[in-house]
Order: structure tokens, then C-alpha cells, then sequence
């Protein structure tokens, strides 16, 4: 059994490493990209489909029970045991 | 944000002419980016269901899924956004006076060069392969006298006319560095007893 808190840091740990990546190619953009509406809009378009993916996780996560676990014994079964 | 307008180290009488990219055809690793995007999550979910009907029955079997898709757009979000920074990033400003190239290569790795246009003494454009032949797309050289530096265009849309611009601008500019350098010359009395 593995809790799902424990696979939800993992997630949170993958979103930190995203933002400070995400940051460091916006703040690139910002800076060096030249002054022209394609520049704005591509940065307001991948930040916003990366805000709408965290929300929506987040939402999802709202509604789970964070202290059920993931039994992979059917999933180990189907494929190592004949 | 770069003022296209107001150029660092500004010459008299210079202005934009043209601001040359990579044709977006070269943005493969951006298109393969979107159609993984798409493609992963969707054979994972088939997968997991075709080995266990019932994993996504249960709350948590939905969870780590939602999570690791989650994960997995962000990640790839990165890449494409980082696919387009590098397109986008990289141009070749072709002014009245100067050819500068600003290139990106890595997240902290910055490329600035330029080359005044009188020193241009060759420029050739080159077509090379099929898919470049297709979408009429190649290299463009600009070489400096002496042979000392080589500015080359990577993969510039339409690289004959871009070619024939660069020469006229070249030839020209040649003639105001010649106009410019006699005039320096001139003695100062000369130049008083003008005034």
C-alpha cells in the first residue's frame, strides 16, 4: 500500500521544480525577447495553461480522501503473475 | 524587453530593415512536443486500464493518474515553451548599417555578434536538401573581407532574396563609409574655410 500523501509530495515537489524553471524562462523572455505581441501572448498562454493544470489538479485534489493508499498488487498480478 | 527601435549603439542614419528567424518548420522538437503532450497520457490510461480493468475504479488509482498527467503537462509545457524560446530568441537584424545576430543557445548561454555591412565583401545563399528545396527555406553567408568572419543565417525563409537584400544593403553602405572616410580626411582649414 502506498499512501496517496505520499505520492501528492512527490507531485508538489515536481510543481516546485517547474515553477523555478518556468520562472527562469519567463524571466529569459522578458528580457531578451524582442518588443512584439507574440512575445507577451506566448508567455500569457504558457502561463496560463500551466495555472489551469495546477488549479484543476488542486480541485481534484480537494475532493479525495489523502489518507487512502494505492494497492498495486492487481496491477503487479496481471502482469508478472501467469 | 528589446526595443527593436532603439538598438544598443545606434549608428547615424540607421534604420530596421528586416529581422530574419528560422523558418517554423525547423521547430520540429516544438510539434513533437504537442503531439506527446497528447499522445502520452492517453496510452497510459489505456495501458493501466488494459491491465487492470478496475484501477481507475477506485479513488486512488485515479489520483495517481490525475497526478502523474498533471506532472507530465507541466513538464511538457516547459520543453515546448522552452522549444520556442529558442526559435524565438534567436534572430538575425539586418539593418542599414550592421548585420547583428543574437543567438540562444542553453537557458543562460547568450550569443551577441554584428558585423558592419561595408565590411561584407561576399554573401551566398544556400538551399540543401529536399525539405529546404520544398519549403524554399536555407543558409545564408555573409562573408567579411579577408575572410575573418563568417555570419551565417540558419535556415532563413526565401535565402536567395534575403541574399540580394543584404548585397544591396552591403553596396551601399560601402558608399557611405567611403563619403564618411573622405570627409574625415579633409584638412582642417578645409573644412573652415568651407564654413
Amino acid at each position: 500500500m502506498i499512501p496517496i500523501a505520499f505520492i501528492v509530495i512527490i507531485w508538489l515537489i515536481a510543481v516546485a521544480v517547474f515553477l523555478i524553471f518556468a520562472g527562469l524562462s519567463i524571466m529569459q523572455m522578458l528580457k531578451f525577447g524582442i518588443k512584439h505581441p507574440v512575445t507577451k501572448w506566448s508567455i500569457i498562454v504558457f502561463m496560463g495553461v500551466a495555472t489551469l493544470t495546477v488549479l484543476g489538479t488542486l480541485i481534484f485534489l480537494s475532493q479525495i480522501n489523502l489518507q487512502s493508499g494505492l494497492d498495486l498488487q492487481p496491477i503487479y498480478e496481471s502482469v508478472f503473475v501467469v | 524587453m528589446i526595443d527593436i527601435n532603439q538598438l544598443p549603439g545606434l549608428l547615424p542614419d540607421e534604420k530596421l530593415m528586416k529581422i530574419y528567424r528560422r523558418h517554423p518548420l525547423t521547430l520540429f522538437g516544438l510539434y513533437l512536443g504537442i503531439f506527446i503532450t497528447f499522445i502520452i497520457p492517453i496510452s497510459v490510461y489505456l495501458l493501466i486500464r488494459g491491465m487492470s480493468a478496475d484501477f481507475f475504479g477506485s479513488e486512488a488509482g485515479m489520483t495517481v493518474f490525475v497526478l502523474f498527467v498533471s506532472a507530465f503537462v507541466l513538464f511538457a509545457l516547459l520543453f515546448i515553451f522552452q522549444q520556442f524560446l529558442d526559435y524565438w530568441l534567436d534572430v538575425w537584424i539586418l539593418t542599414t548599417r550592421r548585420i547583428i545576430n543574437i543567438e540562444h543557445t542553453g537557458l543562460f548561454t547568450r550569443v551577441r555578434s554584428e558585423v558592419r555591412l561595408y565590411r561584407v565583401q561576399d554573401v551566398t545563399s544556400e538551399l540543401h536538401g529536399f525539405l529546404r528545396h520544398m519549403f524554399d527555406y536555407g543558409m545564408v553567408y555573409a562573408q567579411t573581407a579577408g575572410g575573418t568572419h563568417r555570419f551565417t543565417f540558419e535556415d532563413v525563409p526565401n535565402p536567395k532574396e534575403a541574399a540580394k537584400i543584404i548585397l544591396q544593403l552591403c553596396e551601399r553602405d560601402q558608399r557611405t563609409h567611403e563619403q564618411e572616410i573622405t570627409e574625415d580626411e579633409e584638412p582642417a582649414y578645409y573644412k573652415q574655410a568651407v564654413q
